[in-house]
């Protein structure tokens, strides 16, 4: 304990140690901590009070969001409907409450990841618009219900979440490189060129559109690598499974 | 060690202190600071670090020559890697600012990644006993920012 103490107070000067390392650094490593331990940094003293808000990589999951964390295998049973409601409204009041703070006027990475509801859309729109806006670079959005329930629902086409597409088609300068998604529906445009930077992208368990992968493969030049697992895209008539119901495809694309 | 001095060049590294360090360029190459400076040509006389202490000093080559080692497996680093961190703050802290300067990402994500753990799921008041950062808010403040971040103390 005195050795810890005499090695903080440095040498001759008596300064905190921890003092002396920049912004930058402190911010890196905020950046191996969760949001929520990072934002409770905020009050430890002046310093650290705004420090969080210039965090670049936001990762927000439901399940490490809990205040009185499950453990890691937690799981809800389909009765506790109620408890899963609550938390999920407590979840998603705390992200806005985030993004009215959060000042960074760049973000490398977001990701969110909850059992998502077609009430909660709204908010997700505006999250991921924010992002954008901030010139976010990987996106992954994680919709899926099976990581809170020990057997997962095939959740319906009308009950998922819209990717918005039409963020990236209205922007001049679209700069997103990774997008994630799962459980959501990414119906394109016929005419769609928003995904031009992309490099990579990982779709599972996502309804498209018949022409969204010719259109993506098309306009994105610098895609090198791209999956697609348990896949739906809707035909004029009926469905087909793409690429199988099971496997897991890699697609990976010569420049 | 299972190297010999023959194989590779050996660079002069000195410390703040006056110390100075024989090191192979293979292994000090993992700093891009240095790196930079032998594709420069500028490496021939014995190096100034003047941002490191010979101790800390000491400290990264050990690091550098374990992560240079080819034959060393990715587990076998990793276990090497946990019991490197195991270390006072002082010295941790002396590690941050000396990857830092010499640009080693690999050292800096370790250390602060340790730094971070350090400050996972704690109580405030419990981090700043660890750190030793003095509280320099008025309760008024404090309450403030507790309604301000609710959802994060909640």
């Amino acid at each position: 304990m005195n050795r810890i103490e005499n090695h903080l107070k440095s040498d001759e000067t008596g300064v905190d140690l921890i003092n002396v390392l920049t912004d930058d650094i402190l911010l890196h490593i905020l950046s191996f901590l969760t949001v929520k331990d990072a934002v409770k940094t905020s009050i430890l003293s002046r310093r650290w009070r705004f420090l969080w808000a210039y965090i670049s990589n936001l990762n927000f999951d439901h399940l490490t969001f809990l205040s009185r964390g499950p453990p890691i295998n937690f799981q809800y049973r389909r009765e506790d409907g109620d408890i899963v409601q609550l938390n999920r409204f407590r979840f998603i009041r705390q992200l806005d409450k985030f993004w009215q703070l959060y000042q960074d006027p760049k973000i490398d990475s977001f990701r969110v990841s909850f059992h998502f509801h077609p009430t909660f859309a709204r908010y997700v729109d505006q999250w991921v618009s924010s992002a954008v806006k901030m010139g976010v670079e990987k996106l992954d959005i994680r919709f899926s219900d099976k990581y809170f329930y020990a057997s997962p629902n095939n959740i319906v086409e009308e009950e998922r979440y819209y990717f918005p597409w039409q963020l990236f088609s209205e922007r001049k300068v679209p700069i997103l490189k990774h997008l994630c998604l799962e459980t959501c529906n990414l119906k394109l445009p016929s005419v769609f060129d928003g995904f031009n930077f992309l490099m990579t992208l990982y779709l599972e368990d996502v309804i498209l559109n018949e022409g969204d992968v010719e259109n993506i493969l098309c306009n994105s030049l610098n895609l090198h690598k791209w999956t697609a697992k348990m896949c739906l895209a809707k035909l004029l008539q009926g469905c087909w499974s793409f690429p199988s119901a099971e496997a897991v495809k890699y697609f990976i694309l010569p420049h | 060690m299972s190297l010999s001095p023959s194989t590779s060049k050996m660079l002069s590294l000195k410390s703040s202190d006056g110390k100075v360090l024989e090191v192979e360029e293979h292994v000090a190459v993992l700093c891009e600071t240095i790196k930079s400076l032998v594709e420069d040509g500028c490496a021939d006389s014995p190096i100034p670090l003047a941002n490191v202490d010979g101790a800390t000093l000491g400290n990264v080559m050990e690091w550098c020559k374990k992560h240079a080692d080819q034959k060393a497996s990715a587990d076998d680093l990793e276990d090497w890697d946990a019991e490197f961190v195991e270390r006072d703050q002082g010295e941790l802290y002396h590690l941050i600012m000396a990857a830092n300067y010499l640009n080693i990402k690999g050292l800096l994500d370790l250390i602060c990644q340790k730094v971070a753990d350090m400050i996972k799921g704690k109580h405030p008041e419990k981090i700043r006993e660890i750190f030793n950062i003095e509280n320099d808010f008025t309760p008024e403040q404090q309450e403030q920012i507790r309604k301000d971040n609710s959802w994060a103390f909640e």
